[in-house]
């Protein structure tokens, strides 16, 4: 289907590229401490991209069998379409990553139920008043692609994902603590998210009072989310392209402390974005994107690597830029390290709101939805009702004191990161 | 097609054996275009059929979703069975809250409608708005977003309930982004509509201002950390409604959890006795607002707060029952992958007496609030991020300031609204509200100018 519907469009005169993406997803929540629901998800897609006249037409399908017509209106948007002055690739080697799991493809339904109830029982040992929810959910994936030089490729992943989170409320009070797995094979500890949360329930009832001032910051890998995304939203091709990347024309330069090291990894053994190659065709690789602070690489497609004179670094995507796998490597301390040498600062586990912004201005201002004090390297209970405030350019470079040797992989790889001279605003009274 | 979608729901249905049991079946046609600086950044064209079944046994609920519309028999048999075996383990009663079956078909009632429009002429005119933008002082770039949905939504359940809905969703936005050495920023003109096309044209203004925003922020210093009293435009009153109040509102948060239904008790005081919240799916032409929410049931205006006091929830069926309350017309589903949950629809402070005057003039330092990047809430706190303010100054406005965000606990920052004005109006923008998995779904948000007293807003240290 998809090689004759291929041959139609290379002989209409279009360079054209097929994706297809199919999934089936099992999924069990548990809420306010009890089983919920089933959900089984079945989903299909198919993507034309077709380069007519030097002009890029796309066009996205649910239905199967739809290959004839996705080429087809594809190549008839591309009169309207983005000036395309590239080509997809002829086929270039690659090879099949390491993230499919026969063990998560093959678990039973209940065995997830014993996950969930067991996640779920540990919950309600918190506190009698506690509401728990637990997710379990398993997803088996197919992808693939095809062009009209060539190429045909496809590939399995599997993901187990599991999330806990305990919810007590106490007169306006709410404390909101959660813990999540998630990963392409079964190497699940379900004890490390018990221990997580234990180690966290007590403290996080317990509010204390700090002052508006700066603090040093040890932010969790989930934190630590909020103050790498500007820095990504800056390394995208598109926004260095069109000159509102403040990185834009800054390649070998220091950027950033030496202690910073990011790379995209798109054959990453385990990665949940882990392909064989990216959505324009281009085979995935290891890149270095930021090398102990210089900056050595953009997140390139094919339009932006024309347009920057640069090799594509196989994260092209259908609509933008789509990275495989992120990694921020770590250092040679533990967290635990990292916590003891903090005299007086705040540990930042969750945040609110850090997300929204103009990613630009390297400015992160959020809500501390989940912070300790930390007082001689001790975490003494929680604070709540203030804003921290980075700015990325800045805290990255001067103020980056140490990054963890530890990591959580949620899509993209992160540390905990010790940051000092955070501004963070309090209530008063 | 639509009557032997009827019959093929119904007949499907017959093979149900469970307690409930709905079907949903959509396909949807989406057009979306983009400009990034000069050049036009994509055109693309999407189909998108699929459907669902849920089914709900002795407190258990099975879900099955699908792209094959070919043996729907199949399906809510598969969905039955899984409710049945958490049914076996839950054996627990829960019932749904009593609504009269509904035949009704209803076809969209459009302005102009955008599938009508065609591509040509839609790319001409965000060509000539990114044009527009691009030749506005510094401006450097541009980032133009466009897109318009046409759904056709089939729904029925074993209660005899069918209904057909023709659906439109469009939305946009022209960002003006203005550079200056290593600094960039950027302000919007947004646009959304459930009927009409016509919300896309005339922009031009709306574009001018934008770019004159995005060129003020170049030249101002970041908002110093602290907590002032804060002057919200409708547009960023609306966002913190939405946050603040809008989700706490959702009664499958609140229907099992006591602790929750005790804070959000009717008869509970949280705000002056001007203060008057409500959520609407008829207030006409919003994105969201529907004749039948996603469970088959009529959307309403629901007060949440009236004369500052809780009144109501918003509510599904399940959640209805559960605290015995009449649904609302609030059970929503981004689409046929999802099951409905509780949502907002188009949700709003009513108008006030005040005038923006009245509210500045007593002000010795403040921070005069608008145009909004997002929000978020987790219940007890809300924060949300704005792109375009300036400080207030001896009960003026005065110099901009950029990269504000605010942040406050939602009960005593809804105590704290000390001043409502009368100028209302409803925002509709390209974006929409995240719950769950579940985002963008589309919504809207109405509000005059408020006043709030003590606010913390983030930003540098002195």
């Amino acid at each position: 289907m998809m090689h004759k519907a291929l041959k139609q469009a290379a002989s209409a005169g279009a360079d054209a590229t097929v994706t297809f993406h199919e999934s089936r997803k099992v999924e069990l929540s548990f809420e306010f401490n009890r089983l919920k629901g089933i959900q089984n998800t079945e989903s299909l897609s198919l993507t034309a991209q077709a380069i007519k006249d030097g002009r890029l037409g796309v066009a996205f399908s649910t239905k199967a069998g739809a290959e004839a017509d996705v080429l087809e209106r594809a190549m008839r948007l591309a009169e309207y379409g983005a000036p395309a002055p590239y080509s997809f690739p002829a086929p270039a080697p690659s090879t099949k990553p390491a993230v499919y799991s026969e063990e998560i493809a093959s678990l039973r339904l209940e065995k997830m139920l014993e996950v969930g109830e067991d996640l779920s029982g540990f919950l309600k040992t918190l506190h009698p008043e506690v509401n728990g929810s637990v997710g379990v959910s398993k997803t088996t994936f197919r992808e693939g692609i095809a062009n009209t030089k060539g190429l045909e490729a496809s590939w399995d992943r599997t993901v187990l994902s599991i999330l806990a989170a305990a919810e007590l409320v106490e007169g306006q009070n709410m404390v909101q603590l959660w813990d999540f797995h998630v990963s392409t094979g079964l190497d699940v500890d379900v004890e490390r998210m018990k221990r997580e949360i234990q180690a966290r329930f007590e403290l996080a009832r317990k509010n204390v009072r700090i002052e508006t001032g700066t603090y040093p910051v040890l932010f969790t890998p989930m934190a630590f989310r909020d103050l790498v995304s500007p820095v990504l939203a800056c390394l995208n091709g598109k926004a260095v392209t069109r000159g509102i990347s403040p990185l834009a024309g800054r390649l070998g330069e220091q950027v950033f402390s030496p202690r910073l090291t990011v790379l995209e990894d798109g054959l990453m053994p385990g990665g949940l974005g882990s392909r064989m190659y990216d959505a324009q065709g281009v085979a995935c690789r290891r890149t270095s994107l930021i090398e102990k602070g210089v900056l050595s690489e953009y997140l390139l497609d094919l339009e932006t690597a024309h347009k920057l004179g640069r090799d594509p670094i196989g994260t092209g995507g259908v609509s933008g830029i789509e990275p495989g796998n992120l990694v921020v490597e770590g250092g040679s301390q533990s967290k635990d390290d990292l916590l003891s040498g903090v005299k007086r600062g705040i540990m930042i586990e969750s945040t609110m709101g850090a997300w929204a912004g103009n990613p630009y201005s390297g400015q992160v201002s959020g809500n501390i939805a989940m912070g300790f004090l930390i007082e001689d390297g001790k975490l003494v209970g929680r604070v709540k009702d203030c804003m921290f405030s980075v700015n990325v350019f800045k805290h990255l470079k001067d103020h980056l004191v140490a990054l963890s040797r530890e990591a959580r992989n949620f899509g993209i790889t992160l540390p905990y990161a010790l940051v000092e001279n955070v501004s963070v605003t309090a209530k008063s009274g | 097609m639509t009557k032997s979608m009827k019959d093929l729901l119904r007949s499907a249905l017959e093979r149900s054996n469970a307690e409930y049991c709905e079907i949903r079946v959509e396909e949807t046609e989406q057009v979306s275009i983009g400009f990034r600086g000069k050049d036009i950044d994509q055109v693309s064209e999407s189909i998108s059929a699929g459907g669902n079944v849920r089914a709900l046994v002795n407190g258990g609920w099975g879900f099955v979703s699908f792209n094959r519309l070919d043996d729907l028999e199949r399906k809510v048999e598969e969905a039955c069975a899984q409710a049945r075996v958490l049914g076996d383990i839950l054996r627990k009663e829960i019932r749904l809250y009593p609504v009269e079956p509904v035949e009704d078909e209803v076809p969209g009632v459009f302005g102009t409608p955008a599938f009508s429009v065609p591509l040509s002429e839609k790319v001409n005119l965000l060509g000539k708005y990114n044009e527009l933008a691009l030749s506005q002082p510094e401006i450097t770039s541009t980032s133009v977003r466009y897109f318009d949905r046409h759904t056709h939504l089939h729904f029925a359940n074993s209660e005899g309930t069918y209904i057909y809905q023709e659906k439109m969703d469009l939305g946009g936005s022209v960002a003006a982004v203005a550079t200056r050495g290593s600094l960039t920023t950027q302000e919007f003109a947004k646009f959304g509509s459930n009927s009409d096309y016509k919300v896309a044209l005339g922009l031009e203004e709306k574009i001018v201002r934008a770019a004159a925003a995005a060129r003020d922020m170049l030249y101002a210093p970041v908002v110093k950390a602290d907590e002032y009293t804060v002057v919200l435009s409708p547009e960023m009153a609306g966002l913190f409604v939405h946050e603040a109040f809008g989700h706490l509102s959702e009664a499958d948060s609140l229907d099992e959890n006591e602790r929750m239904k005790e804070l959000l008790k009717v008869g509970t005081r949280y705000g002056p006795e001007d203060l008057d919240i409500f959520d609407s799916g008829i207030e006409g032409g919003n994105r969201g607002e529907a004749k039948y929410d996603d469970e088959g049931v009529p959307m309403q205006k629901t007060y949440l707060i009236k004369g500052g006091v809780v009144v109501g929830h918003l509510h599904c069926r399940e959640s209805a029952m559960k605290m015995g309350e009449e649904p609302t017309g609030n059970a929503r589903a981004l689409n046929y992958r999802f099951p409905p949950i509780v949502r907002m629809r188009t949700t709003c402070i009513a108008p006030g007496k005040h005038s923006l005057e009245d509210m500045l003039k007593d002000i010795s330092l403040g921070v005069y609030v608008d145009g909004g990047y997002g929000g978020e809430t987790n219940g007890e706190m809300f924060t949300f991020t704005a792109s375009r303010c300036n400080m207030i100054r001896g009960g003026a406005i005065a110099e901009p300031v950029r990269d504000v965000s605010l942040t406050g606990n939602v009960f005593t920052t809804l105590r704290n609204i000390d001043m409502i004005g009368s100028d209302f109006g409803i925002h509709n923008s390209s974006g929409g509200c995240g719950k769950g998995s579940q985002s963008p779904l589309p919504t809207a948000d109405g509000s005059p100018h408020i006043r709030i007293q003590r606010v913390v807003v983030g930003g540098e240290r002195k």
